[in-house]
């Protein structure tokens, strides 16, 4: 790979965002942060983004409506990985169902993590 | 004097000379009175007409006597009067003006007896006049007592409690001291006393409350008070330390078999010579007692299904606000590791999770920290709350499980028992709590050995033990070691959080709550209150 993959941090919880940030960082990847789905929607460089780690609850656009809005648009979806911390099987099979690339239980399980963002990247 | 016809006695009658209210049938009192007449005559005729020297004028207070039931207080003076003229017109005839100090001795006699025995009589009917007045007023007040008695909306009873005060004062004499603990050395003791107090009358209102038992089948109340009801026991307690006056609540069983609950009311007589009948008033409270218990088995689930609440609410939103900084916490030290991992380690990237692992540690306890002041700020409602009395309103709530399980309950209380300042529903809770434990804990006692003690002592440092004793199994060593965790449960509706909210109820405001085995089996509960509430 000639550059480093760009991974976006969608959550709007700061310490989770700085957490994941390191841990993006660690893995040796770049990382970008958005503290809300519209600040992610505002964005004009989605393009360079790689993989996308998604928060489903926040406030404002949940991580659903979030998928909902990239998948209506015409462009390319970079993976979504999806986090929560409500294991409700209905938010699980919405998530799936928009095309995500895995849904995790927050706190999240480290090594599942950084597993599931290797293989995103390998898409 | 002159027979009692009709003009005569009405002429009579109207000078108030005559008695109206005379005992005897009036043939007789005809025939003394003509015989009365007929000797005044004869007097008169020989004491006028012969010269017999005695002093026959004595005889007219044959007269006098013989009237003196028919006469009033005017008409006996009128008569005596009458016989004093006729034994000195006898005097005259006879003697003339030539004074016989003989004759005259003789008059003198007889009109001193005339007098005295006038005096006699007027002294003698105005005694009997207050006696007949005295009984008249006796009889109303009689009268009076039995209108009430018989009257009254409350159930009234006469019982005679002499035999019983008989045996209690022999007790006494005997040097028993303590009646309480001679009736719980003697457990036929009470039964011998109860079967001893015969009724002696009740009214319709008692029969009714027995549910219209018979006046015989009331005879004894026996059949009527409830086993097991100590407000007999209290009774007693009264007459044997000789006191004026008893009320006391109790339970009888009507004759069809219900249950009701009375407001028992009792005064002694002064003289014990009156033990023979003593009145007893019960008055039927049953639907206040019910009204009243319903509500404080509300007030007692309003308590406990609001902390649960609470507690629900709080536990969901501290999982919910700690999640975040947990979840940071994972991910932080997770990613130290790989920072520290690294060849060479990247002790700078170390430093910076270290950092943020700090920072979250410190946000989660705060958000616990906030939470807590959160509570606190609900300020409790302290009120000074007698032990005693609360273990006893919590029996008295708790009687129908107490009564469906045949468990014997009984509490004994120290002298000097200072009121505890607390919350009053958070003590209730905890008793409830424990008391519902031990009940279940005997569920496979047998029956005639299932009993809870309840202890209610001071203890040191300003504080007050309560300690409950059941004759359960006890508590294995494997449950005392998880007994106050939260989430530990033996039941299986149970959420395990009962005793672990009790102790920290408890603890809250400075009291404890400790549970060990009894040296003699079962297992025992120690609250500890302290008298002044510590604030959180």
């Amino acid at each position: 790979m000639s550059r480093k993959p760009v991974i976006a941090i969608v959550d709007d919880d700061q310490s989770i965002r700085e957490a994941l940030d390191d841990l993006v960082l660690s893995c040796g990847y770049r990382s970008r942060l958005f503290s809300s789905a519209e600040a992610f929607l505002a964005d004009d460089d989605r393009a360079a983004i790689d993989c996308m780690l998604v928060d489903v609850k926040m406030p404002g656009l949940s991580g659903i409506e979030l998928q909902a809005v990239l998948n209506s648009q015409n462009a390319p979806k970079p993976p979504m990985i999806f986090m929560t911390s409500y294991r409700d099987e209905r938010t699980r099979a919405a998530a799936m169902d928009g095309g995500a690339f895995a849904f995790l239980g927050k706190p999240v399980d480290f090594d599942q993590l950084v597993r599931c963002l290797e293989q995103a990247l390998k898409h | 004097m002159v027979p009692l016809k009709s003009k005569w006695g009405k002429a009579l009658r109207s000078l108030a000379l005559v008695n109206p209210k005379r005992r005897l049938p009036a043939r007789h009192e005809i025939g003394i009175l003509s015989f009365a007449v007929v000797l005044t005559a004869t007097v008169f005729y020989l004491d006028t007409f012969t010269d017999i020297h005695s002093a026959l004028a004595t005889l007219y207070v044959i007269t006098l006597l013989l009237s003196a039931e028919t006469l009033t207080e005017k008409g006996t003076l009128s008569l005596t009067a009458m016989c004093i003229g006729l034994a000195a017109f006898s005097y005259a005839v006879a003697h003339g003006l030539q004074a016989d100090l003989a004759a005259t001795l003789r008059l003198t006699v007889a009109v001193a007896a005339m007098l005295i025995t006038c005096a006699l009589i007027i002294r003698n009917q105005r005694a009997r006049l207050d006696l007949v007045k005295f009984n008249v007023a006796l009889q109303s007040s009689e009268e009076r007592y039995r209108t009430i008695f018989e009257q009254s909306r409350v159930a009234l009873w006469e019982r005679d409690y002499s035999q019983v005060r008989t045996m209690l004062m022999a007790l006494k004499a005997d040097g028993v001291e303590d009646l309480g603990a001679h009736v719980r050395a003697n457990p036929d003791f009470l039964e011998q006393c109860i079967t001893r107090v015969p009724t002696v009358a009740a009214n319709a209102a008692a029969l009714e409350l027995l549910g219209n038992a018979s006046g015989e089948n009331a005879s004894s109340m026996r059949r009527f008070i409830a086993q097991n009801d100590a407000t007999f026991l209290e009774l007693i307690v009264a007459i044997f330390n000789n006191e004026t006056h008893f009320e006391g609540k109790g339970s009888i069983i009507t004759s069809d078999g219900t249950h009701k609950h009375v407001l028992l009311t009792v005064g002694f007589p002064e003289d014990p010579a009156n033990f023979n009948r003593v009145i007893v008033g019960m008055f039927d409270i049953t639907e206040r007692e019910l009204a009243q218990k319903a509500l404080f088995e509300a007030q007692a689930e309003l308590a406990l299904a609001s902390r649960a609440a609470t507690v629900g609410a709080l536990s969901a939103s501290l999982a919910h606000e700690l999640n975040q900084p947990l979840g940071a916490l994972v991910v932080n030290a997770q990613t130290l590791l790989r920072w520290l991992d690294r060849d060479p380690p990247d002790l700078e990237a170390v430093a910076r999770s270290a950092e943020r692992i700090a920072r979250d540690s410190q946000r989660a306890s705060d958000i616990i920290q906030s939470t807590r002041s959160m509570l606190g700020k609900r300020a409790p409602v302290r009120e000074p709350v007698s032990l005693v009395d609360l273990v006893g309103e919590t029996r008295a709530l708790m009687e129908g499980e107490l009564a469906r399980n045949r468990i014997t309950f009984e509490t004994r209380t120290a002298s000097n028992i200072s009121p505890v300042s607390a919350v009053r529903i958070e003590l209730q809770q905890v008793l409830i709590n424990l008391i519902t434990n031990a009940i279940q804990a005997m569920g496979e006692t047998p029956d005639e050995l299932r009993r809870i003690s309840v202890f209610i002592e001071p203890a040191a440092a300003e504080t007050v033990a309560v300690r409950i004793h059941d004759s359960g199994p006890g508590l294995s060593a494997d449950i005392l070691a998880k007994l106050f965790k939260p989430f530990h449960t033996t039941k299986d509706t149970g959420l395990g959080m009962g005793l672990a909210i009790c102790r920290s109820m408890l603890e809250a405001r400075g009291g404890a709550l400790t549970a060990s085995n009894h040296a003699e089996g079962g297992a025992l509960f120690e609250m500890i209150v302290p008298i002044e509430a510590l604030d959180e």
